[in-house]
């Protein structure tokens, strides 16, 4: 509920008009998504050297489950993330993680689903050029809330 | 000059469109004139999934292969299970050894090989139930002995009751590194042996005067020449470590018996 507020900028009003771009995407190796995601995330604050943005992406695993029937995992990490800094950033993020993976039940050995929801953390370092940005950070997971993964992400992005 | 790119991009991925690769064939000659194509742990060290995991020996048997190799241990209570590694700690959420579990305390411990999924450790006699295909299947069995010898006759035991639960007998190789287990072994059963050796010549010299089955090495550590020379002995030639369609054409110009594959999609259309 709070990331649908995010997003439509309800609780945001304040604006900077210094801010040229407001949308980011960007290929992210390892990161939240598990072994690489393709993200988007969107201005909806920005004051001085303080930026957030909200995050969304899509990953997956493999496409195909075990029998080679097209079944693919699907990985949704959201985050929000507080950028400090205007070409070198720290960044630090918030969000959790949607997982549908594919496994086989051995009670009767069919494909099945393994929903989850994990929380993620990020904290790293951002460097902007003009249209790019690359970020390395520590990205650990907490899988199922009953994992704590240490984990790290590396991404880069293109802004318009 | 953005037409002349695309001309230019049309052009190469014409040209490597018509030159790719075409299926070779091949004048197998072995023991019975065709290669047994077995996944290393299910679909090997290069799939997503885990070896030795359902997923992984499933999907390896999906694609087409043979069957497969596994790695085969023995719980506490004397069920045999399918992990590589000396301890659970390298691949999975457990510590220890499984032989220090009984099979109810290891079905805790899952493989995790990234964020997200979890996978079941197998038991052989739970796969064996549920292939509707078995009969038509070939294992091979590598046989970690992570334990004591005192508990060799309780794992050889458990490895003959599996297999004629099933009537697997002649569809299982069972591999060891340890020539003193296979003669253990052959004393009960005369199954497929197969002895991993340091080098060929002691392991064929071994078979030879045990009158074991064939010999199984390292693609590297064996010769086409060695491989003539173990069949003219009469013994069956298993082959592990081709990881790509280069190695794997290699392999299967070399005439072994089985070939254990990390890329099992190459070689099955090699030989198809």
């Amino acid at each position: 509920m709070l990331f649908v507020c995010l997003l439509t900028n309800v609780a945001f009003a304040q604006q900077d008009a210094k801010a040229t771009f407001k949308n980011n995407v960007f290929l992210e190796l390892l990161g939240n998504g598990g072994y690489a995601s393709f993200n988007y995330e969107r201005i909806i604050f920005s004051h001085k050297k303080i930026t957030i943005f909200p995050s969304i992406g899509i990953s997956t695993f493999k496409t195909k489950d075990f029998t080679g029937t097209v079944n693919p995992d699907v990985i949704i990490p959201l985050g929000l993330r507080m950028y400090y800094g205007s070409r070198h950033m720290f960044v630090f993020g918030l969000g959790q993680t949607i997982s549908s993976t594919v496994y086989l039940n051995p009670e009767d050995f069919e494909a099945k689903r393994s929903y989850k929801l994990s929380a993620n953390v990020m904290l790293g370092y951002r460097i902007n050029f003009k249209r790019i940005n690359l970020q390395l950070a520590y990205t650990p997971i907490f899988e199922n809330y009953n994992h704590y993964i240490n984990w790290l992400g590396f991404s880069v992005g293109y802004k318009f | 000059m953005k037409r002349c790119f695309f001309l230019i991009a049309i052009s190469v991925f014409a040209c490597i469109s018509s030159c790719k690769k075409t299926n070779e064939s091949f004048d197998i000659q072995n023991m019975e004139n065709k290669v047994i194509v077995l996944g290393h742990g299910g679909s090997g060290d290069l799939n997503f999934y885990p070896i030795n995991t359902y997923e992984s020996l499933l999907n390896c048997i999906n694609s087409g292969a043979d069957g497969s190799e596994w790695d085969i241990q023995m719980t506490k209570d004397s069920v045999l299970v399918a992990y590589h590694d000396e301890t659970l700690e390298t691949q999975t959420t457990g510590k220890g050894r499984i032989i220090d579990y009984t099979w109810s305390e290891l079905q805790e411990f899952k493989y995790n090989p990234a964020p997200y999924v979890r996978y079941d450790i197998v038991s052989v006699d739970s796969l064996f139930a549920h292939v509707s295909n078995l009969k038509s299947l070939t294992f091979s069995f590598d046989n970690k002995l992570y334990f004591e010898p005192s508990s060799y006759p309780a794992f050889i035991s458990a490895v003959i009751k599996v297999l004629e639960k099933y009537g697997m007998e002649q569809n299982v190789f069972i591999e060891s590194h340890s020539a003193g287990f296979l003669i253990q072994f052959k004393q009960l059963k005369d199954y497929k042996f197969f002895l991993n050796p340091d080098n060929f010549d002691d392991g064929l010299k071994i078979i030879d005067s045990m009158n074991i089955y064939g010999i199984i090495m390292d693609v590297a550590n064996i010769s086409a020449a060695q491989i003539q020379e173990a069949h003219s002995h009469g013994k069956y030639v298993q082959v592990w470590g081709t990881s790509g369609s280069g190695d794997n054409t290699d392999a299967v110009k070399m005439n072994p018996d089985a070939i254990q594959t990390d890329d099992i999609a190459s070689l099955v259309n090699l030989l198809k």
